[in-house]
């Protein structure tokens, strides 16, 4: 790391075990990292690899019995924190070293109002009167962005969106100034606009305030928006560190490169993902030897055995791993998902990624030992070169003009007061073997136009059909016959399955239910299916709970293709699930929809994962479409200032391009009561006075573009 | 069948390489957390004890010939204290206790206090498991047809169970048992009609929490059947709060049925149970205080048993503190 700069905060051989019932788990096991002063360390890495345990290990926060800090110390301003007695340590949470958390409607107090808990700190710390601490925590509502902070002060949690409640909470981290904020996860709960706009927030606190932050994420774009320094944890232990540039450049670790190629971009269709193969491991379960070896098409016997140490390949960077060695030579070429790059050849990756994937798997090669390549996995990668669908026009679902309203009862009659307008008159079609993209904000009615479409609700008017047939003219028995037909796959692997059935009685249930198949014929489908899913079929007799996200995901997959379904429904099948996991679940999606000719509707709020997965991309702004297109040309046609303003608030992987604007301020506004013109003209940056009155229709601009707005 | 799964063999893609940890099964999970709380242990102890001395007490106190008489009139033998022997040159063999000793001693009777202990035990068990069984199978339906149908069901049953908990339900036992001949069978059933609200509540709020959970969604996208979701997918996943309330419900119920014996509305003598020898004994509570000691100590630490167990069993079953 750099000499020059003060560090602020050191932490030395860092151990921190948790013991459960079923032995002792590594969660943190000695890691070194330092901070310096007015600088953003990133730590990165997947679910389970012990990132929020560092931090709470920092604040010492870990909580006995089972928790405790095994080894190591926390060097902050020349003293251990490890060692101060606890009441020196209140002195120092909050006060120098703040804290944000990732949810925000769990880390705010619901019975407090937001002035309340702000002012709080500033009372504890800095000993102010009430009267001091209120003018205070006015001053740092307006500098956290919150508007109108003369009656925010006054509301409670529940009153204030997400975003707003993400502010409050920075406002509450940064009340006392403190020198480090250690941000776990900021922006994971947050919408890609409202993500942008809290990344900048940040960035701009850090430039005014000179804090150091240490940024916790799994996201390798809000790295590149934010970190100076990162450091890429996997199984418990750092992995790789390098300053921000250096890693984008060229990452060496095989699990970094690994998560670089497992992100979808902006962009880059048609190129599969190189999902790294497998899960991050129990902590219960670590295999001897390198901690990555199982998933790494690397490993020799050497990994096999001995867990390599951090060691410095040169002046910025270190590396656990016995293939990496200090003698450099051309290292990697082309990262699938940065802009910009130092020898002019791959200057213009982002369009020629198409025609460039075959080639490109040839070139990436590693400075690695004996000179093999990375991408040289054979079997190991779910079907490889690029990703071709299959092509037919055949509309398997219409859409026409769908409508559902809920409407808000109050009072003791419960007369209708208000009505929300979650979908209003939307129409849309996909084809055979097609997957159709729905992309928007939460909140913007996306889940319930899937809802509708399987008929799990009923709707206020409109019609959906399924290959011709109206679904809300059928009942009873040919109901259930065209359901066969239509599944769906949810967004949260944990609530999706039933905790109390067998994996294998989730997965065939619904041949008993259908009359399709009994005992033993179900049990071999079912082992069938489970193999199709890339799971065990050995797994049968296991409960849910065993299983890691990635493999409940596949699981709910099995119990969709159960019915050989032709039409699926895909709630936002990967967004709770790890990047090298989502590249996997999008891989298998993509290859059960040509083995099978399947069609999806694919609801998501990423826009590079929708583009990387659709044929067709719709964009959906409070219950209405707004604008539609081919996917391979979204990033080239797209108009409509929201589809724009999605685009940009997309994080992109290349620390260069930090520190832009967020395109879009404000929150989705609640569907109750909407304005009469346009619905985006609050936030449009374009509005004009017509946008205020009238509401535009959806038009044709071209072939199969169609556009709602007046300015396009 | 568990744990070779690296080794099947298949064509298709990747199956999944890593090997799950070992399998635990649900019960024996649910052991684990429990054999940590040792006020759960001590209550689940005492309750196998109690299960014993009732299933005991049903074999050597019923029949026409018991090997332990508990209705056996003995005037020359009233009130004697606990360890007397009996009086041989009086009583015909027949007519004498189980060794010739009174363990307990005996009532104003003569009766021997131990064998009616032992048969007002499984009377008790009985009220206990009898009355909680009718309140929690009426409860989880009435609770789940309220929790999973729409507005007009929910509304018609959740208005009853408001009703239902209008009334002091110990007075309206009164007031049905007074009515309905005397039978113990009688008390079962009207004490498991009146105790079934709170369950049924319990059961409704943990459906409409699941109703919105995704593999309820997945089931009726699947095309089951409404009770099949019902019964099979949602019901499983509300047992647990049911199964706590149950095990303290059935404390109550034994109280409740002593408390209706001990006011001479229980079962109907010369049938024992604990209420109606605690109740036999308040005449005799300084010349023969073995009588209230014994019958009340019995109820104490049964209560206290199911309840310790039950808190155990919530803590043990809350999700909160398992790992998902």
């Amino acid at each position: 790391m750099s000499q020059d700069k003060e560090i602020l905060l050191e932490i030395k051989n860092l151990k921190t075990y948790f013991r459960t019932s079923q032995g002792e788990i590594r969660a943190v096991d000695g890691i070194n990292l330092t901070l310096s002063r007015g600088e953003t360390l990133g730590i990165i890495g997947e679910s389970g690899c012990g990132k929020t345990v560092t931090s709470l290990s920092i604040m010492r926060l870990i909580k006995p019995p089972s928790g405790r800090i095994a080894g190591g110390q926390v060097i902050f301003q020349g003293k251990n924190l490890l060692d101060l007695p606890e009441q020196a340590m209140q002195k120092v949470r909050g006060n120098n070293i703040g804290m944000i958390f990732q949810e925000p409607m769990t880390s705010l107090n619901p019975v407090f109002r937001i002035g309340e808990q702000i002012m709080e700190t500033l009372i504890t710390h800095r000993m102010l009167s009430r009267a001091e601490a209120r003018e205070r925590t006015l001053d740092i509502m307006s500098k956290v962005g919150i508007p109108s902070p003369q009656i925010r002060i006054d509301e409670y949690p529940h009153q204030m969106s997400g975003g707003m409640k993400q502010r409050a909470m920075i406002g509450m981290a940064i009340a006392c100034n403190p020198q480090v904020l250690i941000a776990d996860e900021p922006t994971t709960a947050l919408d890609v606009t409202m993500q942008a706009q809290i990344i900048n927030l940040l960035y701009q606190l850090q430039q005014e305030m000179g804090m150091s932050i240490l940024l916790i994420t799994h996201d390798l774009g809000v790295i590149a928006e934010m970190a100076h320094q990162v450091a890429v944890m996997y199984a418990s232990r750092v992995v790789e560190q390098a300053t921000v540039e250096e890693l984008f450049r060229q990452p060496l670790h095989p699990y970094t490169i690994g998560l670089f190629h497992s992100l979808p971009c902006l962009g880059g269709r048609g190129r599969r993902l190189e999902a790294i193969q497998g899960q991050v491991p129990n902590p219960l379960n670590f295999p001897p030897g390198c901690k990555f070896w199982p998933r790494c098409s690397l490993a020799d016997q050497r990994c096999r055995q001995e867990e390599p140490d951090l060691v410095q390949i040169d002046s910025n960077r270190w590396v656990a791993c016995w293939r990496v060695s200090k003698a450099g030579g051309d290292r990697i070429k082309g990262l699938p998902c940065s802009s910009s790059r130092d020898d002019g050849k791959e200057g213009k990756v982002i369009i020629s990624l198409q025609e460039d994937s075959q080639g490109q798997q040839k070139d990436g090669q590693l400075a690695l030992v004996e000179g093999e390549r990375l991408d040289d996995r054979g079997s190991a990668l779910i079907g490889s070169g690029p990703y071709s669908p299959a092509r037919s026009f055949e509309k398997i679902i219409e859409v026409r003009n769908l409508r559902k309203f809920f409407p808000i009862r109050r009072g003791f009659w419960r007369r209708t007061k208000a009505v929300v307008k979650a979908v209003d008159g939307l129409s849309l079609s996909i084809n055979h073997g097609q997957t159709l993209g729905l992309v928007g904000e939460s909140g913007c009615g996306k889940t319930t136009v899937g809802r509708l479409i399987l008929r799990l609700m009923e709707p206020t008017s409109g019609d959906v059909l399924f290959k011709g047939t109206s679904l809300y003219s059928l009942k009873g028995e040919a109901l259930r016959k065209i359901r066969q037909k239509m599944q769906i796959i949810f967004q949260d692997p944990y609530s999706s399955l039933n905790p109390r059935l067998t994996v294998g009685n989730i997965v065939g249930e619904a041949l008993t239910a259908h009359g399709i198949a009994r005992g033993r014929e179900r049990r071999a489908l079912v082992e069938n299916l489970f193999a199709k899913v890339g799971l065990s079929p050995s797994y049968i007799n296991r409960y849910p709970h065993e299983f890691s996200g990635g493999q409940r995901q596949r699981i709910g997959i099995a119990r969709a293709l159960a019915l050989s379904p032709e039409f699926i429904v895909c709630d936002e099948a990967v967004s709770a699930l790890d990047v090298s996991i989502q590249a996997q679940i999008i891989n298998l999606l993509q290859k059960l929809q040509e083995e099978m000719n399947l069609s999806y509707l694919f609801i998501a709020h990423n826009l590079a994962v929708v583009e990387h997965i659709s044929h067709k991309i719709a964009i959906m702004y409070l219950g209405q479409i707004v604008e539609q297109m081919p996917a391979d040309k979204l990033v080239k046609i797209a108009a409509h200032p929201y589809t724009l303003a999605l685009l940009s608030s997309n994080p992109v992987t290349d620390p260069s391009l930090r520190g832009r604007q967020p395109p879009l301020s404000g929150d989705v506004p609640s569907p109750i009561n909407l304005p009469p013109g346009c619905r985006f003209y609050p936030r449009c940056p374009r509005a004009e006075k017509r946008c205020r009155e009238e509401n535009p229709e959806l038009l044709e601009r071209e072939k199969d573009h169609w556009v709602r707005c007046w300015l396009c | 069948m568990e744990k070779n799964g690296s080794s099947v063999n298949l064509s298709a893609p990747q199956p999944e390489q890593e090997l799950l940890l070992p399998q635990v099964s649900g019960l024996r999970d649910l052991w684990r957390q429990l054999r940590t709380n040792s006020l759960a242990l001590w209550g689940l102890g005492l309750l196998s004890i109690f299960f014993f001395i009732a299933a005991a007490g049903l074999i050597l106190t019923e029949g026409r010939q018991p090997i332990m008489d508990p209705e056996k009139v003995r005037l020359v033998d009233t009130l004697k204290p606990p360890l007397t022997k009996a009086n041989e040159s009086v009583l015909a063999p027949e007519d004498r206790p189980l060794f010739g000793i009174y363990l307990l001693g005996t009532d104003k009777l003569g009766r021997d206090v131990l064998a009616r202990m032992l048969q007002g035990a499984h009377v008790s068990l009985l009220v206990g498991f009898i009355s909680v069984g009718i309140s929690v199978v009426l409860g989880i339906v009435l609770g789940a047809l309220a929790g999973y149908s729409g507005y007009y069901v929910d509304s018609i049953i959740m208005r009853v169970v408001d009703i239902m908990l209008c009334f002091p339900s110990f007075f309206l036992i009164l007031t049905v048992v007074a009515l309905l001949p005397p039978s113990i069978w009688n008390i079962m059933i009207v004490i498991g009609l009146t105790s079934w609200p709170p369950i049924a509540r319990f059961v409704r709020a943990e459906f409409l929490a699941l109703k919105k959970q995704d593999f309820v969604v997945a089931a009726e996208a699947l095309g089951l059947s409404k009770l099949k979701i019902m019964f099979v997918h949602m019901v499983p996943n509300a047992i647990a709060p049911v199964l706590v309330t149950a095990t303290i419900e059935v404390a109550s119920a034994i109280l409740t049925e002593s408390s209706l014996s001990f006011l001479g509305f229980g079962v109907p003598p010369p049938a024992a149970s604990w209420g109606n020898i605690l109740s036999d004994g308040k005449e005799f509570i300084f010349d023969a205080p073995w009588l209230f000691i014994a019958s009340g100590t019995a109820i104490l630490l049964t209560v206290l048993a199911f309840n310790l167990f039950g808190e155990g069993l919530r803590e043990a079953l809350n999700p909160r503190l398992r790992e998902r």
